[in-house]
């Protein structure tokens, strides 16, 4: 097993949630008012889209693989991502060979702990 | 109502067209920190943002028929999303799928809760599957028992 390098994504901003909210077409409150999200009780401020926070992962991962190509992933939500959180996405190669890596990968809120724990299959050509 | 989930399992998601445009691959790839690809493949996000573009009902109305309203804190539990083909920016694609279960369990964090599993496809102009997506959602039931 060998790890990834260890990824600093970008800030998570409310504004992005906003043209996420939009792209896919989720009326859901939750990621845009955040007096909404105080008074429901999960937490300080707007709640970051779940596929957004997968989409980190994906970069993460596929950045650290070049030439790999994604077949498969498979994402477990464990907890929420707010604005103004900083993340970190650590991952390690857990199967190699036949054409054939997989990735476990973890998103980590600073302070918080992993958010989102996932399985990545890609596909290589071996020479 | 009792603790059992509404029987939805089998619904159709039949959907629509949906194309993946430059501008949203764009803004995808800007907010979560990369450049898009130059050689016309979409981020592999898509396969959850198209299918849920495309899907037969919106956000809200999947979400009815589930007897479940968009306010009371949908969260998106995990997924299972297989590439066959990469998708490609421009491209067209049709969404099919159904609602494979909604299954009422106990939290000890929620209290009763249902867990929706929906499964949708992306077909190419051929009629090829090119990305399969199995989604679980939790819909807190905060009023409900649990089954």
């Amino acid at each position: 097993m060998s790890a990834l390098p260890e990824t600093r994504t970008i800030a998570v901003t409310a504004e992005w949630m906003k043209v996420w909210a939009r792209i896919l077409d989720d009326p859901n409150q939750i990621h845009l008012d955040a007096d909404l999200v105080r008074r429901l009780g999960l937490g300080p401020d707007v709640i970051n889209q779940g596929p957004l926070n997968i989409s980190y992962v994906l970069n993460a991962v596929t950045s650290a693989l070049p030439g790999a190509r994604l077949t498969r992933y498979m994402a477990r939500m464990l907890g929420n991502v707010f604005a103004g959180d900083d993340l970190v996405v650590c991952g390690e190669i857990t199967e190699s060979g036949a054409g054939r890596v997989t990735v476990e990968a973890t998103l980590r809120a600073e302070g918080r702990g992993p958010v989102v724990s996932m399985t990545l299959v890609l596909a290589r050509h071996t020479n | 109502m009792t603790g059992a989930a509404p029987d939805v399992a089998g619904h159709s998601l039949d959907g629509s067209d949906v194309t993946i445009t430059a501008d949203d691959n764009r803004a995808v790839c800007e907010s979560s920190g990369v450049a898009p690809a130059d050689d016309g493949t979409a981020h592999p996000i898509f396969a959850l943002i198209a299918t849920q573009r495309g899907m037969g009902l919106s956000v809200e109305e999947l979400l009815a028929t589930c007897k479940f309203h968009v306010d009371d804190g949908p969260m998106m539990a995990g997924c299972d999303v297989e590439i066959l083909t990469p998708m490609r920016v421009d491209e067209t694609y049709s969404v099919r799928g159904e609602i494979v279960s909604l299954a009422r369990k106990a939290s000890r964090k929620l209290g009763a809760m249902d867990i929706l599993t929906h499964e949708l496809r992306l077909h190419d102009a051929h009629g090829a599957i090119v990305v399969r997506t199995t989604n679980l959602w939790v819909l807190p039931r905060k009023n409900e028992a649990s089954a």
